[in-house]
């Protein structure tokens, strides 16, 4: 690193559906020094809004994209002088390809890998690669999701060859009379936070639906255990520092997904690719609708406690409807859907793609159990696997429910 | 009884505690009935649960046992059980 390096820090890929984002807000002004670490702007996605943080520390050089526009996934957002070096009109340099913050491990997800390190314009971009790494605008993949086009099937015309709504061929039509770019002229429709989450879950679960072959299994936990064990864990401890069941559901996945890697990655062109690292992504439902599904990076090696007050902030943070870059912009290797204390008995879910699985729990409720030759009342949770067949079998998905279940047997250790 | 914060202080903190941890409800707590029970109502999960009782229990003073969750859902429960 020189005094005269500027970088560039570009619009970061915030989960695997990103195409593009709108700067809603820059917290920073030319001339500020930033830290690594800094959160510089506010940023609207389909999912929700998002603070963005720098992962270089300098000065503020230039602004490029102001308040107000959306760009895609790459695109230059401000430039800075590292080490606070005196602005000069310097050429830029290549985006740097070491700039890669805490995360070492890198998924090979090309839409997903480079999400905390600047990437190239999009004009620079590599052509496209086909199947699940097709760049399109977020209206173009919702309506061909809505109309059943296979966005394989398209030249794109976008930036990259990134597939734009005019380019799917049953739109043609519609937009001929528009006055307007037509996606443009969408995508400024303002629509409410429930209703880009509505939009986005639409995709997924419909191309969840129609690609993935699901396989389904059930298991009936015993969570007397669990149960005793936490009762005694939080009765010395103070309410703010208790421990309820869902963290240890969450945590009991992360350990059995650690154990069996077959179920713990993702479905990319054509074949599996094991997460290397067990990022569980959990999905936390909204009042009034909708869902958000923000990650605890290497769930694995995340204390139980931690768990608990990471899913206590995704809670409280995911109704205020900002979430955090660290929580979305790493690739999740498997899913956790939790119905709660008063949902239903069990839940068949959808595989959030491209994962291969995902774990449901229902409510946890006194139900009828035989222990030693005697039924009896136990807390019972009813956890579900759904699966991809593509990847798994049966009986892999039936021995991870099993260890699912050996392990809520030893509460401690959790 | 002790002396104690009246009923209206108490449920005071109570809304707050709510809009605090669940701002999307803010509009709906005001006019929600005593017997209502605010959990189901508002869609809140255990997380939310937990951090209202945390709150609940910091703001007041008064401890929450673990098992005693599952019975405070209305704003009657809420109250009876801080008084």
């Amino acid at each position: 690193m020189t005094d005269t390096e500027l970088f560039s820090y570009a619009m970061p890929s915030l989960g695997a559906d990103m195409d593009e984002g709108a700067v809603i807000e820059w917290l920073v002004e030319v001339g500020d020094t930033v830290e690594r670490g800094q959160v510089v702007a506010r940023v609207e996605t389909e999912k929700s809004d998002i603070d963005i943080e720098t992962w270089r520390g300098g000065t503020v050089a230039e602004i490029v994209v102001g308040a107000g526009e959306t760009v895609p996934v790459g695109t230059v957002l401000m430039h800075l002088h590292a080490n606070g070096a005196e602005h000069g009109p310097t050429p830029l340099p290549s985006p740097a390809p070491t700039a890669k913050p805490r995360e070492e491990i890198s998924f090979p997800l090309e839409r997903d890998n480079s999400s905390r390190g600047p990437r190239p314009a999009p004009a620079d971009r590599a052509p496209r690669v086909p199947h699940e790494t097709v760049w399109a605008s977020p209206l173009a993949r919702r309506l061909a999701g809505e109309r059943g086009i296979a966005l394989l099937d398209i030249d794109g015309t976008g930036p990259g060859g990134a597939i734009r709504s005019s380019d799917l061929p049953e739109l043609a039509a519609l937009q001929a009379h528009s006055d307007h770019p037509p996606t443009a002229a969408h995508e400024n429709e303002p629509r409410s936070r429930t209703e880009r989450i509505r939009s986005v879950i639409a995709v997924r679960m419909a191309r969840s639906n129609a690609e993935i072959p699901h396989y389904r299994l059930q298991y009936d936990i015993d969570l007397g255990p669990l149960t005793a064990h936490l009762s005694t864990v939080n009765a010395e401890r103070p309410i703010g520092e208790r421990i309820v069941p869902a963290a240890a559901l969450v945590r009991a996945v992360a350990l059995t997904a650690q154990r069996h890697p077959e179920l713990n990655g993702t479905w990319r062109d054509g074949r599996f690719r094991p997460g290397l690292a067990v990022n569980v992504s959990v999905a936390i439902s909204l009042r009034g609708g909708g869902l958000v599904t923000p990650t605890i990076r290497h769930a694995d090696d995340v204390t139980l406690d931690e768990t608990m007050r990471l899913l206590r902030e995704f809670t409280t943070v995911a109704r205020t409807g900002t979430l955090r870059s660290e929580w979305t912009a790493i690739t999740s290797s498997i899913t956790v859907t939790n119905l709660g204390d008063r949902g239903a008995d069990l839940v068949h879910g959808l595989i959030s793609p491209p994962e291969v699985a995902l774990v449901g729990f229902g409510r946890i409720a006194e139900r009828p159990m035989v222990v030693d030759g005697v039924v009896v009342a136990r807390p019972v949770v009813i956890a579900t696997l759904a699966a991809d067949h593509r990847a798994t079998d049966g009986a892999i998905g039936s021995r991870f429910l099993s260890t699912l279940a050996n392990t809520l047997q030893h509460p401690e250790q959790l | 009884m002790n002396p104690g914060p009246t009923e209206h202080d108490l449920r005071s903190i109570v809304v707050s505690v709510i809009t605090a941890t669940a701002p999307d409800v803010a509009d709906d707590i005001a006019t929600i009935g005593d017997d209502v029970d605010l959990f189901e109502e508002f869609g809140l999960d255990s997380m939310d649960r937990m951090n209202i009782m945390t709150s609940l229990s910091e703001s007041t003073g008064v401890t929450i046992p673990d098992e005693q969750y599952p019975r405070l859902n209305t704003m009657n429960d809420l109250i009876g059980h801080l008084s």
